[in-house]
């Protein structure tokens, strides 16, 4: 049996067979995941291909029949991660605000020290706490939006999110206090 | 030394299971997550490129235009005149751009110094607008006065429009910056064809800050939105 081409995959999956979608993904997610891993980790990356692979699906009316699939996966992938490395800069500032509040003002650090330490403290919270955080204080989905995702009840998200942020919050004052 | 081969080949297979837990579970909620890509906003980011920017270019030029239109329905005199065509030029190329820009697909590299450029262009753009068209058209809107408010309500329609027809969600606040000045340039164009109040001070004032106002109002929208994530969290 001929293995189909990405293009007529793409062009399969266009027409509405959800099949084809599924073999794109086997094929590219791999790679694409490899790719998304550096400088987020393992779980961030994976979130990261699930909304290129969910800009995939918004933007197949823009494939155009012969265009070369892979080149245009990474472009919205590096443009997914550079969009969450944003996001994720700009909640550190309001994550750290929060745990210092009453905390004389702390040395001078990096953009890029602080987003590897809010990255190693995520990496501390047990994973079903981390992906709670990660969709509601990131990606900013309510918590009836992250149970879905989850697939947890609205109570056992909330009691997950609760542990997670109060964890966080007692290691940034742990971690940041004594300098 | 010759246990290093042995666990390199664990780590090794180790990573390769792990990375296939992590797929199929990305997989899975994929699933989920295209399946609530339903009702009218997930239908207009589904459209293609072309037609997700012609839905605004009809959106933004009816808004610009309708008060002109609205116009010979006015039974009083109109003090009208065609603006200059350079400047009108140069005006609906920013405003162009700016709507190209606030769509653009995220399969395509942008330029991050080219968005700023353009959503200052948008914001600032409209103080040009004080000297440009010579006079208004009837004043339906104008008559009253209301030049900042109605226009600041429009211009937040017309970002409304613009979000919803942008894949890239709430994380792309480039896009979003992008279709407020989208929404500054428009309403003041459509101002500009309305108001029957030519003075500069007034179409400075209420015209041109309305762009300004609309990117205060976003960014105190951002700020109240982190806060409340902030807030919301238990404990």
């Amino acid at each position: 049996m001929t293995p189909h081409t990405d293009d007529e995959l793409m062009t399969a999956y266009v027409a509405g067979d959800s099949g084809a979608f599924n073999e794109i993904f086997r094929r590219h997610a791999p790679t694409l995941l490899r790719a998304l891993k550096p400088g987020v980790g393992g779980n961030e990356a994976s979130d990261l291909l699930q909304q290129t692979f969910l800009h995939l699906h918004r933007s197949r009316a823009d494939f155009a029949r012969g265009a070369a699939l892979r080149p245009w996966l990474f472009t919205i992938a590096i443009n997914v991660k550079r969009q969450h490395l944003r996001a994720l800069a700009r909640r550190r500032e309001a994550l750290v605000g929060d745990a210092l509040e009453n905390v004389a003002a702390p040395p001078p650090r990096t953009a890029r020290d602080e987003l590897e330490g809010i990255a190693a403290l995520l990496a501390e919270l047990p994973p079903a706490q981390r992906k709670v955080i990660e969709l509601h204080f990131i990606d900013e989905l309510s918590f009836a939006r992250v149970a879905e995702a989850v697939g947890a009840s609205l109570v056992a998200v909330r009691v997950r999110a609760h542990r997670g942020y109060a964890f966080l919050r007692q290691r940034f004052a742990e971690k940041v206090g004594p300098e | 030394m010759a246990s290093q081969p042995i666990c390199e080949r664990e780590a090794s297979g180790t990573w390769l299971v792990g990375d296939e837990l992590q797929l199929d579970e990305v997989h899975l909620r994929l699933h989920t997550a295209i399946a609530q890509e339903r009702g009218l906003a997930a239908r207009l980011r589904a459209l293609p490129t072309q037609g997700r920017v012609s839905i605004a270019v009809v959106a933004v030029a009816l808004t610009v235009v309708m008060p002109r239109l609205l116009g010979h329905f006015d039974p009083g005199p109109s003090r009208w005149t065609a603006p200059a065509a350079a400047p009108a030029l140069v005006y609906a190329a920013i405003l162009i751009a700016l709507l190209w820009s606030s769509l653009w697909p995220l399969q395509r590299t942008r330029s991050r110094f080219v968005d700023v450029a353009l959503v200052g262009a948008g914001l600032l753009a409209p103080f040009g607008l004080v000297d440009f068209a010579p006079g208004g058209a009837c004043g339906l809107l104008g008559h009253l006065g209301y030049c900042f408010f109605i226009g600041t309500a429009v211009g937040w329609t017309l970002v409304l429009l613009l979000r919803a027809l942008d894949r890239g969600g709430h994380q792309d606040r480039a896009s979003a910056w992008l279709s407020v000045g989208v929404a500054s340039l428009a309403t003041n164009l459509a101002l500009q064809f309305d108001c029957p109040e030519t003075s500069a001070p007034h179409r400075f004032a209420c015209h041109a800050t309305i762009g300004v106002a609309l990117g205060l109002q976003y960014l105190a929208f951002i700020r109240w939105r982190e806060w409340r994530n902030v807030k919301r969290s238990p404990g």
